[in-house]
């Protein structure tokens, strides 16, 4: 049996079902999502004369999750048109049409019996071949299909999403005895590579593998912190982004979570592992905490006040009181910050900052040693039990945690046996299997051998190897001779093989400076000699903030005009080399996409987006236009395709790209961005960051096998003229006058309206791009002699926060 | 001079623009059904008689293009041999219609003429599609071009009228326009319009409904609570929000006009008397104070003082230009927009001086009123004003 998905059910609208529903929307299945009819008319139903047998009543429930996806923030939903996908129904009414679906995740409440009459009905009502699977986090999923006939056990898996399931990478599958084999690979497959997501399979423990051991070790960090006297401040700032960690840290994660929540999931899995030692720390001092908080009312960010409260003006100005554990009573957060603290900031590698932290030996050290020792050691007890392989702990702490690095990834680089050492001594000690391994002579729970890597068998005390997902490309693999074919801070030229060059930036924020020009010049040269064709991408955190100003700005202060003049053109030239090469170039942007890097990115033939691309013409931002051919480029994505039909009115489009860069707007997933104009719509969207770089050079070997037409220089922009500067000019000063922008915003407009028409053409006229190109050099070149703008550029530079002056 | 007789006068109900009920329906329909409907209310002219249709529209394109007073008097099925035409004074374009109707009749160009104004802005939104402003405006007068809203926000501040008056004024303008409503003094003014929409429903099939549409929708039974709640929507920190501006509106109006001999010779009564019209300048940044101009010149005109004005309809653009201009002015409000104003019942361009003028037509007749005033501000920064007398007073 081949399993395809065409459409889905969701039963359940609750906030995890409203996030699966929008994510499946999100890679183009449809989806009926489901919810209760209610038993009561409203007031305005009422009205309305509504009964309870009216549709618009019984999909009450589900309508109004459609309504919170749609207005869900971060969004749940890549683009508002994903949010058609997505039909309401109710479950008395719609669940037959399980039989018409590929697959049905149940998503309701946690309640065992809830569930259980669910999937009674299910196996009824769904097809003979539809998947069902539960998204549950703690309930066992063998008792879930407790009662369900052979062939709905053979269908039927346990799928754990985590929230906000867009964003969220970990996906875990927890099969049954029964479940089909091709049932799992299909689900495994679809979450990947449709969904994006890191999937992993889990046995059908209590709270699977990544809230196992996050809610045990969770409560052992507060127990410690409260047992020891730190405060809530003190703690988040050793569990944050010092180690690796997300900025919610421990108790702005707990707020995240509820109170509520926490003590419910943990009493249920202290009641759940009897035979786990370490679940006494769920009954710790900690749970004592949560118990009073839960007792008054304190249940975290839904209640507006946990751990912290949020005192003041909402948004950016919110200001946060922490909670006194001692008097429980709110005060006004102390400075936390130390000489270890501020040492450790300037270390820049994960690995050493924290070796530097556990081997200080204040309050930070012990802190930060002792949270880390007991997930260690957690880890390696669970063991077994919960999961046979350990990278996958490691990567359900990455994926489900956005961890930088897994426990034993971490437990590795600290060096495995020191580290058991000091925690036997701590009584923190690994397990049996650890103190085996180092037996064996081996040293390390990871070790790679050429481009495979292994990691550690426990159970058959043997190396095994690292499974290798086939679409994924680690360019780290090819750093190496005779692959890097040239090298220096900012960026690399990687040979991926095939035939496939790759420009990778790995400067600070990947910015573009002129160490990355000029592997791109050298990159250029050996596309045109030795190579097929050029994929411009890397693996660091966002694909490239933008273009490096300080040279510029130094420049500008002392005046040398000429020099940024030449600099810029030679800019513009390199991007023009790039798009007009003879082989095939494919950019593959994700995440952070700005400026001077959306603008070589937009250079490519076809660009291969990860879906969460936040792509945009920033520049304005600092008091500048893009110059480095982004007017030019946006003209031509935006106007020139439509102008091609006759009587088309240009201004609409004009406005759309003067917006994008005027308001210095950033797409919020490359779904959006194919909507601002930036990518196209031949560019591709890939879910699965981690695939991206395959899929790039996949698709450059396939403009390579066709037959590769590189694009020549033409009259290929369409300038409105004196019209369409007439129309921004106007709705510029419209601005001005109505007290939303400043006068600098104004100028910049301004400048921006003149390049971006074309100048004051008395009539539109298809041009050459140097033409839009000598425009934006000027403008460029104008506002760096503003001192407002040299303003933005500093203020920037200092704060990473945009000046309004 | 010809003495210049209105012997009848009907408007549609007005429609709120984009999510109302005209929004779906074609202005030249719209013009089409009150030319028809006016010439069926003057029993005695036959079709062929009729010399002229001209039509103020502010935006005459799109659905509102070639000459949309031709293409009216088309679909009203007058012969072909009745001309059309089109005139645009933007929001005076439909009193400007009537008064362009007087003159070829003073003139001798013409005997009987129907002039009115239409304007879908659902259709044809402000500033119209094909934008095309003049460079050398936008960089040296950039003023001439202002958005309505702010000029609105200017004469505020000017005049010192407060967020609280506009959004009190506002108010009223509904309060009056619902009692209005309610009253039924619009019954015999509006004709209904047949409202179809044709569509491919949720099912996917081609769907065709059709509604009696035959009551102004713009009065809202808001509080002042509400209002006062509302965000400027033109300036930053300013007082002039979508509750106390005037509404975009769709809808169409026309009037009959003849000479007193020809109504005479016709055996028709005349209702009103055309008696005077002024147009004047004013700074285009400030243009909610037109009325303030054209007023006194149209009174200077016509020897009359503003105390003789029994009911005066002035255009509420904004509530903030129309306090203004009432202070200014000295205007008496229980005579003024008794019914209420374009707050409340909206603003369809260039139907509202002919919508105004077919108002005043009735209320003057019930109130037995001598003298009525139709002004209004305009935008560029003008403002018009036209008297007329009550002849069925007594």
């Amino acid at each position: 049996m081949s399993y395809t998905i065409r459409k889905a059910m969701v039963i359940g609208a609750g906030i995890m079902g409203r996030g699966i529903a929008a994510h499946l929307a999100n890679a183009n299945i449809p989806v009926y999502l489901l919810d209760i009819v209610p038993d009561e008319l409203r007031d305005e139903e009422k009205r309305k004369g509504l009964t309870l047998k009216s549709i618009q009543v019984r999909n009450r429930i589900s309508n109004q999750a459609i309504r919170l996806i749609a207005g869900s923030e971060p969004p749940a939903l890549v683009t508002p048109g994903k949010l058609e996908l997505i039909m309401p129904g109710n479950i008395e009414d719609d669940l037959h049409l399980a039989r018409e679906v590929d697959w049905v995740i149940e998503a309701v409440v946690e309640d065992l019996n809830v569930k259980k009459r669910i999937m009674a009905r299910l196996d009824e009502m769904s097809g003979k071949d539809t998947i069902v699977s539960t998204n549950t986090s703690g309930i066992p999923v063998n008792l879930i299909a407790q009662g369900r006939s052979e062939n709905f056990k053979k269908h039927f898996l346990g799928t754990h999403f985590f929230n906000p399931a867009r964003y969220m990478k970990l996906l875990e599958l927890i099969p049954l005895a029964q479940t089909e084999s091709q049932v799992l690979e299909f689900v495994e497959t679809l979450g990947r590579r449709r969904l994006g997501k890191t999937v992993i399979s889990c046995k059908d423990t209590p709270c699977f593998i990544a809230n196992r051991v996050a809610i045990v070790a969770g409560q052992a960090d507060l127990n410690f912190a409260i047992d020891n006297g730190y405060t809530v401040e003190e703690v988040d700032a050793l569990s944050g982004p010092l180690i690796g960690r997300p900025k919610t840290a421990t108790f702005r994660l707990f707020d995240l979570v509820g109170a509520d929540i926490t003590l419910q999931v943990s009493s249920t899995l202290y009641n759940a592992i009897p035979h786990d030692p370490f679940r006494e720390v769920l009954v710790g001092s900690g749970s004592r905490i949560i118990k009073t908080l839960v007792e008054k009312g304190l249940l975290g960010t839904k209640a507006g006040q946990g751990f912290y409260r949020k005192t003041g003006h909402a948004g950016a100005n919110a200001t946060y009181q922490v909670l006194d554990f001692v008097s429980f009573e709110y005060r006004e957060k102390s400075d936390t910050e130390t000489d270890t603290l501020r040492e450790a900031k300037k270390i820049k590698s994960l690995v050493e900052r924290i070796k530097f932290l556990i081997s200080t030996p204040d309050r930070a050290g012990k802190y930060v040693w002792h949270t880390l020792a007991f997930l260690f050691s957690y880890c390696s007890h669970v063991i077994p039990e919960i999961a046979d392989s350990l990278y996958l702990i490691d990567y359900a702490f990455k994926a489900g945690f956005s961890h930088e690095m897994g426990p034993f990834e971490i437990w590795d680089a600290l060096g495995v046996e020191k580290t058991a050492l000091r925690m036997e001594k701590d009584g923190l000690s690994p397990a049996n299997w650890v103190w085996e391994m180092l037996e064996e002579g081996r040293k390390s729970f990871y070790k790679k051998k050429g481009r495979q890597r292994f990691f550690w068998d426990p159970i058959r005390r043997s190396d095994e190897k690292l499974p290798v997902d086939p679409h994924v490309l680690v360019i780290a693999d090819r750093k190496r001779k005779p692959w890097v074919i040239e090298e220096n801070a900012s960026a690399s030229l990687v040979d991926l093989g095939d035939g496939v060059l790759c420009l990778e930036f790995h400067s600070d924020a990947n910015l573009v400076d002129e160490d990355t020009r000029s592997v791109l010049a050298v990159g250029l040269k050996r596309l045109d000699e030795d190579f097929e064709g050029l994929v411009i991408g890397n693996q660091g955190k966002n694909f490239s903030s933008g273009s490096d100003l300080k040279t510029m700005l130094e420049a500008a202060q002392n005046g040398q005009w000429k020099l940024i003049e030449k600099k810029l053109q030679s800019m513009q030239n390199q991007i023009l080399r790039l798009r007009y090469s003879s082989k095939p170039v494919v950019a593959a942007p994700f995440g952070m996409t700005l400026g001077g890097g959306a603008q070589i990115a937009m250079a490519a033939d076809l660009i291969c987006a990860s879906a969460e691309t936040y792509m945009g013409l920033v520049e304005a931002g600092i008091g500048l236009i893009p110059a480095e051919t982004g007017c030019s480029m946006l003209i031509q994505r935006l106007l020139s395709p439509i102008m091609r039909t006759a009587n088309t009115d240009p201004l609409p489009a004009l406005q759309k790209a003067f917006e994008n860069i005027a308001m210095a707007k950033v797409s919020t997933s490359a779904h959006h961005a194919q909507e601002m104009g930036f990518l196209k719509s031949a560019d591709k969207i890939v879910m699965n960051e981690e695939h991206l770089l395959g899929e790039a050079k996949r698709m450059v070997i396939e403009m390579c096998s066709s037959v590769y037409i590189p694009q020549v220089p033409s009259k290929c922009v369409y300038a409105v003229g004196e019209r369409g500067m007439a129309f921004l000019m106007q709705a510029v000063q419209t601005l001005l006058w109505a007290g939303y922008i400043s006068e600098h915003d104004a100028l910049i407009g301004k400048k921006l309206a003149y390049v971006l028409a074309g100048g004051p053409l008395s009539s539109p006229q298809w041009v050459d791009e140097r033409h839009i190109l000598d425009l934006e050099r000027e403008a460029f070149l104008s506002l760096l002699g503003q001192r407002k703008t040299i303003d933005r550029i500093k203020h920037f530079a200092a704060t990473g926060k945009i000046l309004r002056n | 001079m010809k003495e210049i007789v209105i012997v009848s006068g009907v408007r549609t109900p007005v429609g709120r623009a984009n999510r109302g009920t005209l929004a779906r329906t074609r202005p030249d329909d719209l013009a089409a059904i009150v030319t028809k409907e006016v010439l069926e209310r003057t029993p005695g002219v036959v079709a062929s008689e009729v010399d002229d249709v001209i039509m103020g529209c502010a935006f005459p394109e799109h659905s509102q293009s070639f000459n949309i007073g031709r293409v009216a008097a088309l679909l009203a099925g007058l012969p072909y041999s009745v001309p059309g035409q089109t005139v645009n004074r933007l929001c005076a374009s439909g009193l400007q219609a009537i008064v362009t109707g007087a003159q070829q009749i003073i003139n001798g160009i013409s005997e009987i003429v129907i002039a009115g104004g239409v304007e879908s802005m659902s259709q044809v939104p402000m500033m119209g599609y094909q934008v095309s402003l003049n460079l050398r405006m936008v960089e040296n007068y950039p003023q001439a071009y202002i958005s309505m809203g702010l000029t609105a926000e200017n004469v505020a501040e000017k005049f010192r009228i407060s967020r609280q008056d506009q959004d009190a004024f506002g108010f009223r303008s509904h309060q009056r326009a619902i009692r209005a409503i309610e009253s039924g003094f619009f019954k015999d003014e509006i004709t209904p319009v047949k409202v179809t929409n044709t569509y491919v429903n949720d099912k996917g099939v081609l769907e065709r409904t059709e509604k009696m549409f035959d009551t102004d929708e713009g009065p809202r039974r808001t509080t002042l609570a509400k209002m006062s709640q509302l965000k400027p929507v033109f300036k930053k920190n300013g007082t002039v929000t979508a509750g106390n501006s005037s509404q975009m509106s769709d809808g169409a109006a026309a009037v009959m006009l003849m000479s007193a001999d020809k109504a005479r010779e016709k055996g028709l009564t005349p209702w009103l008397r055309f008696v005077g019209f002024a147009v004047a300048g004013v700074p285009p940044e400030l243009m909610g104070i037109g009325p303030m101009y054209a007023v006194p010149k149209v009174m200077k005109q016509t020897g009359l003082k503003i105390n003789d004005m029994d009911l005066i309809e002035l255009n509420e653009a904004f509530a903030s230009q129309a306090i203004a201009c009432i202070r200014n002015l000295e205007l008496d409000e229980e005579k003024t927009n008794v019914n209420g104003g374009a707050v409340a019942l909206g603003h369809p361009l260039g139907c509202t001086g002919a919508k105004l003028t077919v108002q005043l037509m009735y209320e003057m007749k019930r109130r037995k009123s001598k003298y009525g005033l139709v002004t209004m501000c305009i935008g560029g920064g003008q403002g018009a004003a036209g008297i007329f007398e009550n002849l069925l007073r007594h």
